[in-house]
């Protein structure tokens, strides 16, 4: 049984191999025991695992799971059979990271832009913040105009899909 | 503690919300004195409010609105009967006209007169003052609506040269140009900035200090002349031009200078008269000459690493001196002792940069200890806004040296967790670990000059391995595969967390 696990934004393999004596598995093919596998649930939690004793907390959250672990904290999604990470439409949209309003906007529709240009500015809290393009590309769309209000995760400019496959960008 | 039967204050209404109506309202509870809380709707049930004896909930267009609403604070004040405010910081607590309402409604305002807030909160005319009064200033070229005169008297100073919002303050519209022609563009956006958030336009430039700490002194005033200082702070780690690590004293400011800036502080503060707490703040260059940047009137956010310090409890002083009792001690009797640092936890992303965070807190673990002071208002299940500053708490800590300060910094950020929301808890642990924050060699640049390493270290593969199982372990799919068995999951159903 194999899941996929994104571990801030990075995809991983995980596989059950056996349950008993101890639970093993194989993370991106290599093998590992869970000595003990701790509570589950939100909170405060240990685990024995590969041979260390681990001390964590851990969350669920929108879109998946925050785990505080050695003074770090991590996003972790568990992906399920049959869903896959759009990565494509994750890096073809820039969506506003909080709540705001436009304050001005650098690109049209059709213009060629590279990756890290300025795409919009923002204000959000009082500051403002330049949004830049995650990728080379062609913008397809901008779906705000200046003064504009929008809400966290808001689509504010899409880039046109890539030929072929998204994933090499 | 008060003697409550002859103290001309009894209850005490808090204009101020998050972390610091929660602080005040330890104090006066602890005085014996009650206190009254303020929030918007979107506050009901909130940390400062339950901790309060009382509640008002103030209406407004937006959440800070209602806290910026001062007839409606002082009504509020008026209905429970209150006879003192107390302005926390920010909102309200730096605004000559509240405070001069509130005494005209004859009740009294927790702070300086609303005379000393005009004088000071005015970039030119406090400058002015300073500089009248012996207190060194830096170059500058005075506020005009005259872009082009501006231009022109800015250019004579040299470069770099720091714009400012005239009214400005928390940098906000403040920009450092190091070359003239990026002058103009940097004035027109300073313009604009000032004009958008202090609804005045006029914009202020002086002489840039490159690599400058940022120290403050710590002030207490009776209003007829007696002052003491209550040694420096140091605030020279910034990002955005706002302090997120701050420490008392400085980090290894010469004995001499440190002496000499805490002089300056009290001098200033002795020839305003100044009434109730208020910082004096300071630019150090690496060549140890000092200018005065600006007094604010008020309680400082980080006023706390002060109180550990010197054994003080400032909003107990505060209180006190604004119902007459003078100061709380001589200045040969301030104390000094160890070393404290505070840090600012802030809903943001360190990695993208600083940009503010919302999100529901999941789960909370504050670390305890006796060396450890954590001031929030945070509450598991509710949720971080952007209605409000992204300041969600502080971490202050106390040890017998810098070093031991330092090291117990470092260990309560590793043990607090703030879930569900994304802060710059990490990042924080990262800059007290960087080799120049424990060496002393501080600047307002320091982030920026450490940018490389105060980034996360990558995790190595089996340390990555470890916390992918451990992360997995935690969801209910996967649990379910590795452990349950079919029968008895299906007899008592999916886990519940």
């Amino acid at each position: 049984m194999s899941f996929q696990i994104i571990l801030d934004g990075e995809a991983h393999e995980i596989e059950i191999i056996h349950r008993r004596p101890h639970l093993k598995l194989l993370i991106d093919g290599r093998e590992h025991v869970v000595e003990d596998p701790g509570h589950p649930g939100d909170g405060l939690a240990h685990a024995v695992i590969a041979g260390q004793r681990l001390s964590l907390a851990r969350a669920q959250a929108e879109g998946g799971q925050v785990v505080r672990c050695d003074g770090r904290t991590h996003m972790v999604t568990l992906l399920v059979e049959g869903e896959e990470a759009d990565e494509g439409a994750a890096l073809s949209d820039l969506r506003a990271p909080m709540p705001g309003t436009v304050v001005s906007l650098h690109a049209q529709p059709g213009q060629d832009v590279t990756a890290g240009m300025a795409l919009i500015t923002i204000e959000s809290m009082k500051l403002q913040t330049m949004l830049a393009a995650p990728r080379d590309g062609v913008v397809a769309e901008i779906c705000v105009a200046e003064g504009d209000l929008f809400e966290k995760d808001q689509l504010l400019v899409s880039l046109q899909k890539e030929e072929g496959d998204a994933g090499d960008a | 503690m008060t003697d409550t039967a002859d103290f001309p204050i009894r209850k005490i209404l808090v204009a101020n919300r998050g972390e610091i109506a929660c602080r005040v309202i330890r104090s006066v509870r602890a005085m014996g004195l009650a206190s009254v809380a303020v929030c918007h709707g979107v506050e009901v049930g909130a940390r400062h409010v339950r901790d309060a004896d009382e509640v008002v909930e103030l209406t407004g267009d937006t959440p800070v609105a209602a806290h910026l609403d001062a007839a409606q604070i002082i009504d509020a004040a008026r209905a429970t009967g209150a006879d003192a405010i107390h302005p926390g910081y920010g909102f309200l607590s730096e605004n000559a006209s509240f405070a001069r309402a509130v005494q005209e409604a004859g009740l009294t305002f927790i702070g300086p007169s609303a005379e000393t807030i005009a004088l000071m909160g005015d970039k030119i005319s406090s400058r002015n003052f300073a500089e009248s009064h012996g207190v060194p200033v830096a170059p500058s070229v005075l506020p005009t609506d005259d872009l082009d005169a501006f231009l022109e008297q800015a250019a004579t100073i040299g470069f770099p040269l720091l714009i400012k919002a005239s009214a400005g303050g928390g940098g906000k519209g403040m920009s450092i140009v190091r070359a003239p022609e990026e002058l103009k563009e940097a004035a027109r956006i300073a313009a604009s900035e000032a004009e958008r958030y202090f609804g005045d336009g006029r914009v202020y430039a002086e002489l840039y200090v490159e690599n400058p700490r940022h120290i403050e002194v710590q002030v207490l005033g009776d209003g007829t002349g007696n002052v003491i200082h209550l040694h420096e702070r140091e605030c020279s780690v910034q990002r955005r031009f706002q302090k997120i690590v701050e420490e008392a004293p400085s980090a290894d400011l010469p004995g001499d200078l440190a002496q000499e800036i805490c002089d300056a502080g009290a001098r200033l503060a002795k020839a305003a008269n100044y009434l109730n707490a208020g910082t004096v703040e300071f630019i150090v260059g690496q060549d140890g000459r000092f200018f005065f940047l600006e007094m604010n009137t008020r309680l400082q956010v980080e006023h706390p690493v002060t109180e550990m310090i010197t054994g003080l409890d400032l909003v107990q002083a505060q209180i006190e001196i604004a119902a007459g009792c003078g100061l709380p001690v001589a200045q040969e009797d301030v104390g000094r002792h160890g070393h404290s640092i505070e840090c600012r936890i802030c809903a943001e992303n360190a990695e993208r940069d600083f940009m503010p965070e919302t999100g529901m807190i999941r789960f909370l673990n504050i670390p305890e200890a006796p060396w450890l002071r954590f001031e929030h208002a945070l509450d598991a299940g509710r949720r971080v806004t952007s209605d409000f500053d992204p300041m969600l708490a502080k971490l202050v800590v106390h040890g017998a040296t810098r070093t031991e300060a330092i090291d117990r910094a470092v260990t309560a950020l590793g043990d607090l967790a703030i879930l569900g929301v994304t802060t710059n808890t990490d990042y924080l642990r990262r800059i007290l670990e960087t080799p120049a924050f424990r060496a002393g060699q501080l600047h307002t640049g320091f982030l920026t000059e450490h940018a490389e390493s105060l980034k996360p270290r990558p995790l190595g593969q089996l340390e990555k391995d470890r916390l992918l199982i451990a992360a997995a372990l935690g969801f209910r799919e996967f649990r379910q595969l590795a452990f349950d068995v079919p029968d008895l999951h299906a007899a008592i159903g999916p886990w519940r967390n």
